[in-house]
């Protein structure tokens, strides 16, 4: 009768263990997703309100010396960083590339123009530049040398 | 036996209700962001649709740039930007004044904007772009 007591005890304590094991790994795979859901929102919330625009006059771009300059404007609905702006020149991707503006910290408040420094060897012609942003929103506009 | 089972279902399920609870939270706030994000998105196309603005005179004597609102959007001021021969020359701006009042930032439709400017404007292209990248040239 003990033993049988004790053999019961046994499958109790074993299920309730197992139970809770489950448990466990299904609360922490939902959490998982809870938390990979709340990442998916912010990085779509960031995507839709993200737009730039290169506001240059394209009929004088200013250009000397190797040097462009473009200017970009937030005309999105956040705040975004400037630092890790792409830029194409004819579907090339520029290296050497600088902002110079008023803000710091890569800080770029909606409705302000930041401008950018380019180095790149550019013969007379038609060109394309390209501005595009992490979140792969971006900005194409034609011009003169 | 039947207790043993009957507890760990009792577990699993309250585990499935937490879960459940989780999820259901999770997907209503990301619907919710996106719902809020797209509206957000469609008010400023409608702004754009609606942003229209023209350079309607140039004086080279008094360097002032004449501006006419044509659209049904009302604009900031602090957020033009002007270019004069192709370089931003927001720090030329002198003084701005609409319909004759100065030191306002907000610009009403079908009032007209002046921008009296630092340099000169003789032979100068002259591009003013708004808060929503609408552009007006001369």
């Amino acid at each position: 009768m003990a033993d049988s007591s004790f053999t019961h005890m046994l499958f109790f304590i074993a299920a309730i263990v197992v139970a809770v094991s489950i448990s466990g790994v299904i609360i922490g795979i939902s959490n998982s997703m809870v938390q990979e859901l709340k990442v998916k929102t912010n990085a779509l919330e960031t995507e839709i309100g993200t737009d730039i625009e290169i506001v240059n006059d394209p009929r004088r771009v200013p250009y000397a010396d190797g040097n462009l300059t473009i200017y970009l404007k937030n005309v999105g609905d956040i705040t975004l960083k400037y630092n890790n702006i792409a830029i194409l020149i004819d579907g090339q991707y520029v290296n050497e590339t600088s902002v110079v503006n008023e803000y710091t910290g890569g800080i770029w408040t909606v409705g302000n123009t930041v401008e950018m420094h380019i180095v790149v060897a550019l013969g007379a012609g038609d060109h394309e530049v390209k501005a595009v942003m992490p979140n792969a929103v971006s900005d194409t506009m034609a011009f003169r040398i | 036996m039947g207790l043993s089972i009957s507890a760990s279902a009792a577990i699993i399920f309250v585990a499935s209700v937490i879960v459940f609870g989780n999820l259901l939270a999770a997907f209503d706030n990301f619907e919710q962001a996106l719902v809020d994000a797209r509206r957000e998105s469609q008010d400023r196309q409608d702004g754009i649709l609606h942003d229209r603005i023209s350079i309607t005179a140039v004086d080279v004597e008094n360097r002032t740039v004449t501006l006419l609102n044509e659209g049904t959007e009302t604009l900031s001021i602090s957020s033009l930007d002007v270019f004069l021969n192709g370089t931003l020359s927001d720090d030329a701006i002198v003084s701005t004044s609409v319909d004759g009042s100065t030191g306002t930032n907000i610009w009403f439709p079908l009032e007209t904007l002046v921008i009296t400017v630092g340099s000169s404007l003789n032979d100068t292209l002259i591009r003013v772009v708004d808060a929503n990248g609408v552009a007006a040239y001369h």
